[in-house]
This record gives structure tokens, C-alpha cells and sequence, in this order.
């Protein structure tokens, strides 16, 4: 049984006293430094009895490890089991993905990037524009498509995500989650929090990495083609088009770091945080609401650098808020209106039940998938929480 | 170190992410800063076509008043996309309407077109992938032509410079509306 501790916090306080907490809950316990040892130990999926085992071989003395977890259930510090189960693909072993991870893939990873960056400066046209979805004249074939190749290249990015996890030995978990008006499949890392900060940077980039390897298979023959130095399949050259659309917006929203992304990520293990994103949120929230009793002890429990990298932290994160608001109304929104209003074009003036009126039909589910997912699942969280 | 790491870090993100959001914000104004002024009316190439309408149909074979010309260079089109590329069956002259007022150029070849022309007509298209539609054109009165919104032009043999000039000079003149100070041309 795998035991729910990534969501607590682990602070010292001295030089054997350590506060190890939920933010959220306020609930707090200070133990010395083998409990903070035995925490780390479980956040990365370890069980009592495995803890245990390791915790008396690195410091030569017996260790109760079922004892300090129950400790911790009386605390209201731990979570309920059935919350933590880990996506199969993050239990892949160690030396399977390791290679993965190493030098040389990390070299390789960042000259896709780089050689694919080279190409657009060279040769512009093989930027994308939002014309790349149209691959066939039919919308919702192409929507269809289109669809498809981004989801799947999602989960190959989540994917790698886990497997870089696995290869410092983090099980990880697949969710469903939003980021402001986007909705996103999320791999839950948060047992890399107890590794030292250097082994956490490659799971945080492994995803962006892998999407930067697809972008270069997608954008290099097309430089070859429109170069005349190989022949292509006129069809394909359109789906090679709509891979770069996909994994270059995948990659900027990636830059997006007040989203809480896999840049942010980055940033805040560079800058020591432990809870950056949720300081800065509350800190500019009670400027304007006030607080609830938990969300105040978060910010008094805050560590100082929280605090400190917050003040400039929170200039792009207002940004960040400002520009996503203006990009809902000035391309989410009306392309959704053009979107609907094709589809309800179609539905009231095509033949009923002819394949065009179906067509219509298709087109207003996916645009309604679109617009609606990011508020289904801010529901759901909200549903979550309050229960 | 540590801290400066932090430091260096914190600035790359966060230039990334302000690099990121104003290539959306500001990219459509940077844009038009840097369009040309359009050609006068004597310098492109082609000759202008009246204007037909441009009505998007209700569905892909939605009835419709039959084009003026052919191909068409207006009127009333389809509401799918066809996006520049190479293509080896023929367009439907209501979804050739649609490429025209996204500002791409159609290049389509009449029936019995050679082997070689064609690929010397795709090797055109390939130059310019954002451009250009090459397609065939089964009952074009010509061996070419190139259509752009409200403006034809029909070519008796391919005729490479004359292409290149016709792609250079008309493509993006129109796109839903005239851009840059263009003109139908068809009106003094």
C-alpha cells in the first residue's frame, strides 16, 4: 500500500527539529531529522517496512517506521490510500528508462531544439500558422484528426514525464486538470520533491524534451521538401504540419509559468521554493478577500524564500492572468463563435440527418468539449474539495 | 551559487513567459507594421475580375447563382478549408473561392498535363507552401491558371517567371478584406 504524503511540506526549524506539514490543512507536526528522513522516504513511494529497512542501513539504529506514520494519520497529515494510486507506465524499472535520461539523450534533446529553431530562421514558412489544423477540406475530419495526433502526443509528453520519474525511482500519477481557461493532463510528480534539487530537473524538462525530438522529425523533412531535396506525400506533408502547430504550442504554453508548469516547476526548485505559486495566490487574495482560516496559516507557515521570490513572482503571475483574459477574448472566444456558429449554420439549413447535418452535429460537440472541460473540471475540484 | 542559479533561472522563465505572451499580444501589431504598401493597379499581374459575392454557403453543396468565370475568383463559397500544399485531385470551385479569400494563390493545370509539367508546376508550389494551391483542373479552358481573389490569369504554356511574378505580387493583397491599400482594380 502506497502511503499519501506528496502534498505535506518539510521545513527545518533547527538542527534536529524539523516541521513537517500540510500546507493546505494547516495540520503540522516537528519531529527530528530521521522523521523528516522516514517522510522523504514515503513521499518517494516507499512503504513503511522498505523505509524502515533503509532508514536502519543508513544510520545503523532500528526504526519504527509503522509507529511515525501513525503519528502522522493522528496529525491529519496523511492522506487517504485510495487518492495515491500511481499510473502502471511511471512503474516502469529504473534501468530500462535510465538511458533515457542520460548525457548523451539530454545533448540530443537540446540539438533537436536548437537544429529545429535554425530551420524556422532559415526557411519561415515552416512556422506554423492556425491553418495547419485544416488538413482536409472536411472540418471535422480534420478537427478529428487534429484531435487525435494532440492527444496522443500529450500522453507520449506526460509519458516521458513518468518514465524520467522512474528513472530516479518516482512513481507518478495521470490526472485531468485545468490551468486557468486550459485544460492539460497533468503527471503528478510530487515525490520528487525529496530528491535534491539537481535530480529534479530532468523529470520537470523530460516532457518538453521529447517534445522538441517529435518537433524536429516533423519540421526537418519539410525543410528537405520544400527544399526539393526529397519527395513527399503531398498529405503527409499537411499532417507534418499540423504535428509542428501542436508541439510548438505545446512547447510556449509550456513557457507559460505562472500556469504552474513544467517551466515553473523549473524555476521554483532553482529558486529553493516549496510553494511558490499557492504563496503568491493567497499573498495578492487577501489584498482583496479575506482569507480562510487554512489558507492564512499557509501563508504564516510560508518559508522565507516563498515569501521573498513572491514579490517579483507575483508581477508575471498578475500578467499572466491579465494576458489570459485577453486571449479568451480575443481568440478563444470568437473562434468559438465562429466555430458555433458553422455548426449551427449547418444544423438548421443543411438537409436534417444528411451526413453535412451530422457534420454540424460533430462540430458542435468538439467545440463545446473545448469551451466547457476547463469549467467541468473546476467543478470537479471544487465537488473534491468540499467533500 | 545557489542563489544565483535561482537568479538567472528565475529571469530565463520569466522572459520566456513574457516572450511567449506578447508573441500572441503584440504579434498581429508587429505584423502590420512590417506589411508592404500594396502594388498600384499597373504593377499586378493578371486581369481583374468583377466582384461575385462572398457568402459563405450554409453547407458544401448548398445550391448557388453559377460562377461568372472559370475558375471562379468570388462569390458565394463553401465554409471548408482547404489550405496551400500540393493536391492531385481537383478542387470544387466552391472551395477554391474559400482559398482565394484567405489570400492564397490557386495554381490549377487542365487535363493531360505531362508528368514533368506538373512537377515543374509542384516544385512552384513547393517554393511557396504558404501560398499557393496546385491542383488539376479538369475542364480548364487553358493548359494554366492562376486565380487569386478577384483576379485571373490564363497562360497558354507554363511559363515559370510569369508564375513566380503572379504568386509575389497578388497573394495576400486580399485577405477577407483588401489589405495594405489594395484595390479590386476593377473600379477606377
Amino acid at each position: 500500500m502506497s502511503i499519501e504524503l506528496a502534498h505535506v511540506v518539510v521545513r527545518q526549524e533547527g538542527e534536529d527539529e524539523y516541521v513537517v506539514g500540510d500546507p493546505a490543512s494547516g495540520n503540522f507536526v516537528v519531529v527530528p531529522e530521521v522523521g523528516a528522513r522516514l517522510v522523504e522516504l514515503f513521499v518517494a513511494g516507499r512503504s513503511a517496512e522498505e523505509a524502515a529497512a533503509q532508514l536502519q542501513q543508513e544510520t545503523g539504529e532500528e526504526i519504527d517506521a509503522a509507529d511515525f506514520l501513525e503519528v502522522l494519520r493522528e496529525a491529519g497529515i496523511t492522506r487517504a490510500p485510495e487518492e495515491s494510486h500511481h499510473w502502471s507506465v511511471s512503474r516502469i524499472s529504473a534501468r530500462w528508462v535510465r538511458p533515457l535520461f542520460g548525457r548523451t539523450a539530454w545533448i540530443l534533446y537540446g540539438a533537436c531544439l536548437a537544429v529545429t529553431l535554425v530551420m524556422f530562421v532559415i526557411e519561415p514558412s515552416l512556422r506554423p500558422t492556425y491553418e495547419d489544423t485544416f488538413i482536409f477540406p472536411d472540418i471535422v475530419l480534420s478537427l478529428l484528426v487534429t484531435n487525435v495526433v494532440v492527444i496522443a502526443l500529450t500522453f507520449l509528453h506526460e509519458t516521458w514525464h513518468a518514465f524520467a520519474g522512474a528513472a530516479v525511482g518516482v512513481p507518478s500519477r495521470l490526472r485531468l486538470e485545468r490551468r486557468g481557461i486550459f485544460p492539460v493532463l497533468e503527471t503528478d510528480l510530487s515525490g520528487l520533491w525529496a530528491l535534491p534539487p539537481a535530480k529534479r530537473y530532468g523529470p520537470f524538462l523530460a516532457g518538453m524534451a521529447i517534445d522538441s525530438v517529435v518537433l524536429f522529425f516533423a519540421v526537418a523533412p519539410r525543410y528537405a521538401w520544400s527544399r526539393g531535396w526529397i519527395d513527399l506525400s503531398p498529405m503527409l506533408i499537411r499532417i507534418l504540419a499540423m504535428v509542428v502547430l501542436s508541439q510548438v504550442a505545446k512547447l510556449a504554453f509550456q513557457t507559460l509559468a505562472y500556469l504552474r508548469t513544467d517551466m515553473y516547476l523549473v524555476m521554483s526548485t532553482a529558486t529553493g521554493c516549496e510553494n511558490l505559486h499557492q504563496v503568491t495566490r493567497l499573498s495578492l487574495k487577501r489584498l482583496v478577500r479575506r482569507l480562510t482560516p487554512a489558507e492564512q496559516n499557509v501563508l504564516d507557515t510560508a518559508h522565507d524564500r516563498d515569501l521573498r521570490v513572491s514579490r517579483w513572482y507575483r508581477l508575471l503571475y498578475l500578467t499572466g492572468l491579465i494576458w489570459m483574459v485577453w486571449f479568451a477574448i480575443h481568440f478563444l472566444l470568437p473562434s468559438a463563435k465562429v466555430t458555433f456558429g458553422w455548426a449551427f449554420g449547418v444544423l438548421l439549413q443543411a438537409p436534417p440527418f444528411s451526413l453535412y447535418w451530422f457534420e454540424g452535429l460533430v462540430l458542435l460537440g468538439f467545440t463545446s468539449l473545448n469551451v466547457f472541460l476547463p469549467l467541468g473540471v473546476a467543478i470537479r475540484n471544487r465537488r473534491r474539495a468540499a467533500a | 551559487m545557489k542563489k544565483r542559479t535561482g537568479l538567472v533561472v528565475g529571469i530565463l522563465v520569466t522572459t520566456l513567459s513574457v516572450l511567449t505572451m506578447s508573441s500572441f499580444a503584440f504579434g498581429v501589431l508587429l505584423g502590420q507594421f512590417s506589411d508592404r504598401k500594396a502594388l498600384a493597379c499597373n504593377e499586378v499581374p493578371g486581369t481583374p475580375q468583377p466582384f461575385e459575392g462572398d457568402r459563405h454557403l450554409a453547407y458544401q453543396n448548398a445550391p448557388h447563382d453559377a460562377y461568372r468565370t472559370t475558375p471562379p475568383t468570388s462569390g458565394p463559397h463553401s465554409p471548408r478549408v482547404v489550405i496551400p500544399g500540393i493536391y492531385r485531385s481537383p478542387i470544387p470551385p466552391e472551395l477554391q473561392v474559400h482559398i482565394l479569400e484567405h489570400g492564397h494563390v490557386l495554381l490549377q493545370y487542365a487535363e493531360g498535363t505531362s508528368p514533368a509539367d506538373i512537377d515543374r508546376l509542384e516544385r512552384i508550389g513547393r517554393r511557396h507552401p504558404r501560398d499557393v494551391i496546385v491542383a488539376p483542373y479538369p475542364n480548364l479552358p487553358t493548359p494554366v491558371a492562376l486565380t487569386a481573389w478577384q483576379r485571373l490569369d490564363k497562360l497558354d504554356a507554363i511559363d515559370n517567371d510569369r508564375i513566380e511574378d503572379f504568386v509575389t505580387k497578388v497573394a495576400g493583397r486580399y485577405n477577407h478584406q483588401w489589405r495594405n491599400g489594395a484595390t479590386d482594380c476593377v473600379t477606377p
